[in-house]
């Protein structure tokens, strides 16, 4: 499934470089290794992290599409569903390994991953004191969120 | 004390004398005292000689002595003065002996401290007992009670206890009635120890005994010296254990033909290299309680855990029995080779004319063969075989390609057709409750719609044959599409191979593709696929999050 496989991550890729979400880009780290994109996401203009610059990094395993990538917020971001770790992962909904099916598509990924901006999910954190305060105190997580983009995020 | 090194030095406990060994030998020049002591960099007697407010035997002078035994090993020497713990450190108490050969001291002979091991060493001594209680001067013995045995009894529980730092201050006073018994056999190398009654023939009273302690990677504290050597001692959990363990066999088992005279703090840490445990530790609620409270495999009592890794061990345990059997492994090779292979056709491309494999991704064209699952999904046959490699379910909307019914059943109805599946259905019924219900209604309406997941389905995956008419039976009666997508087995019938009905099953079926978490899903859908390994911290959230 090896060149299948990178084929298809090929095709995904052109895809995501095709119809990008908006204010993000795909590209790949090393040209020469498929399995390593690197996302540029500009934080949505009507979230709190408008403003911010954020990088991803989508691992694709060696199995993909078989099993799910695994995708890293290598700027640091105050997000319920983003661990605050160090590694910045993001594993919720298709991207946990039981929920992952061959059919989803990285464009999907990335399309999720700008919504969980847009919106983030308390009920399914990573974080789940950010999650509380999400839900609990909207205010006070928004402001340390904005905060974090300013000090981590602002610049590209 | 053939120690190579500079030369050594001696003290005289009496008359604070010093002089070289190897001059004078060991007994002062001065005053012909043998309450000597050779002067090592960590066992400065003279420092003690400040001290005199030790009036009860000073145990940390033994310490003291017995560390500097530890970095040696020539324990195979008899003379008293320098081998048993008690004459480096004459108490002021026992001052007045000096001048007496002290019977105890010869009493207590073949005492020796052997290194086994960095970290572990082995005391053992044997001592003869062979003076009447009384026969002995009692003054200096701070101990109400007959010398000799006793006194030795007690020095030694003493000392054991300081080696032994924050033991357990429950010394057992010695039993003056009987003869010591024989202690563990080890850790004594000589040929011929006394035999324990040895003594015997000091007089009536007389009596011996031998012990073996042996440490496993303990080290003594040491409250008077800097201790460079600070290696990490035993766990608490197995001293404890070996503790009571041996408080255990020498209290509470009389019968016990080795009670050790020293149980308390003898007993501890007797596990090292050449250590004898004389029998099975008699039960205890005590120590059955201390070892596995500090045994992390079982730190479990009833409901209560103690530790972090017993509580994720219930959890995983809670978790299997919910799961049992739903977890899909990958597909049996018989199953995959019964999968239909069938050509494209105008009915599965999509409304652009085109259609691909969703696994590769590669576009299809008509004619193309494809392998087509129980749920009409279909995809290249490489390409789904190494999905169902993993995982017998549909990629796409996690139906069962198998029929529990059929694979339990055994050879019942072989094709895809829905005949076959009642067949199937039938078999597999044998152990339904109501055999005649479901299968058979569904035999003789093949063509009438039902949902291809089992609604309410909790244990669909191992209940097998029976279990899955059950719940197909329900199903027919409740409505389909309720499942939507949860279960992951097949269902115990096939398809009715009609396309109209398939399109509203798998798009009943089918999760959107962007959702993050179908909501309102059986239990079923938090379980982790077969063979992908999740820790359990994840399969914990998995497992929540779903509630």
């Amino acid at each position: 499934m090896s060149t299948g496989s990178r084929k298809r991550i090929v095709k995904e890729l052109a895809e995501c470089h095709a119809d990008p979400p908006p204010g993000t880009k795909v590209q790949l780290i090393d040209e020469s290794n498929v399995h390593t994109w690197e996302i540029l996401m500009d934080g949505p203009e009507n979230s709190v992290y408008a403003g911010g610059h954020f990088k991803l990094n989508l691992t694709l395993p060696k199995d993909y599409p078989f099993k799910p990538p695994t995708l890293n917020f290598a700027t640091k971001i105050y997000h319920p569903n983003v661990s605050n770790d160090g590694k910045g992962s993001m594993c919720l909904g298709m991207l946990r390994s039981d929920e992952w099916k061959p059919p989803n598509r990285l464009l999907a990924v990335v399309n999720m991953a700008r919504s969980l901006l847009l919106e983030p999910n308390p009920d399914d954190a990573v974080e789940p004191q950010l999650a509380d305060q999400y839900k609990n105190d909207r205010a006070e997580f928004d402001k340390t969120a904005r905060d974090w983009v300013r000090r981590y995020a602002a610049k590209k | 004390m053939d120690r190579p090194g500079p030369r050594e030095m001696v003290f005289c406990h009496q008359c604070e004398n010093e002089w070289y060994r190897d001059e004078h030998g060991l007994m002062c020049p001065e005053c012909q005292s043998e309450f000597t002591e050779i002067i090592e960099p960590d066992n400065d007697p003279r420092d003690l000689h400040d001290d005199e407010n030790n009036h009860e035997f000073p145990e940390s002078l033994l310490r003291e002595h017995i560390l500097g035994d530890l970095g040696q090993h020539d324990h195979d020497h008899h003379h008293p003065h320098d081998q048993h713990p008690f004459s480096p450190s004459p108490p002021p108490h026992l001052h007045h002996l000096h001048d007496v050969p002290d019977p105890e001291e010869d009493d207590l002979n073949r005492f020796t401290i052997r290194r086994t091991g960095p970290g572990n060493f082995t005391l053992s001594g044997t001592f003869v007992r062979s003076i009447p209680p009384r026969a002995r001067s009692p003054g200096g013995s701070a101990h109400d009670m007959p010398p000799g045995m006793a006194g030795i009894a007690n020095n030694f529980g003493t000392m054991l206890q300081s080696i032994l730092g924050g033991a357990p201050n429950q010394q057992r006073p010695p039993d003056m009635g009987s003869p010591p018994p024989q202690g563990g056999a080890a850790g004594d190398e000589r040929g011929s120890p006394p035999p324990p009654d040895a003594g015997g023939g000091g007089g009536g009273n007389g009596g011996g005994g031998r012990f073996a302690y042996t440490t496993h990677r303990l080290y003594p504290r040491d409250a008077n010296n800097p201790q460079p050597q600070m290696q990490p001692v035993d766990e608490l959990g197995n001293l404890m254990n070996e503790l009571i363990e041996h408080l255990n066999n020498a209290g509470g088992h009389q019968a016990h033909p080795h009670p050790h005279p020293f149980s308390p703090t003898a007993g501890v840490g007797a596990t090292g290299p050449g250590a004898a445990r004389a029998g099975p530790p008699p039960f205890n609620p005590l120590t059955a309680l201390l070892s596995s409270l500090f045994n992390p495999a079982s730190a479990a009592h009833g409901d209560a855990v103690y530790t972090q890794e017993a509580l994720d061990r219930v959890i995983s345990q809670l978790m299997e029995q919910n799961t049992t059997g739903s977890a899909p492994g990958p597909a049996s090779a018989e199953a995959m080779a019964r999968l239909p292979t069938k050509p494209v056709d105008a009915s599965m491309l999509g409304d652009n004319g085109k259609a691909e494999c969703s696994i590769c991704m590669d576009e299809v064209g008509l004619g193309e063969q494809v392998t087509e699952l129980p749920c009409r999904h279909w995809f290249h046959g490489s390409c789904i075989k190494a999905w169902l490699g993993e995982h017998d379910t549909c990629p796409h909307c996690r139906q069962g390609i198998e029929d529990p019914a059929k694979k339990e059943g055994g050879g019942a109805g072989s094709g895809n057709t829905p005949g076959g599946a009642g067949g199937a259905g039938a078999s597999g019924s044998s152990a339904n409750p109501g055999p005649g219900l479901g299968p058979a209604g569904f035999g003789g309406s093949p063509s009438a719609p039902h949902t291809p997941s089992m609604p309410g389905a909790f244990d669909s995956g191992g209940g097998g044959g029976g279990d899955g008419g059950n719940t197909a039976v329900h199903g027919w009666g409740s409505g389909s599409g309720s499942g939507s997508g949860s279960g992951t087995r097949a269902s115990p019938f096939m398809m009715p191979d009609s396309p109209e009905s398939s399109g509203s099953r798998s798009g009943q079926g089918r999760r959107p593709s962007g959702s993050r978490r179908a909501s309102g899903g059986s239990f079923m859908q938090g379980r982790s696929n077969g063979g992908e390994r999740v820790s359990v911290g994840e399969r914990v959230r998995n497992f929540w999050s779903r509630r």
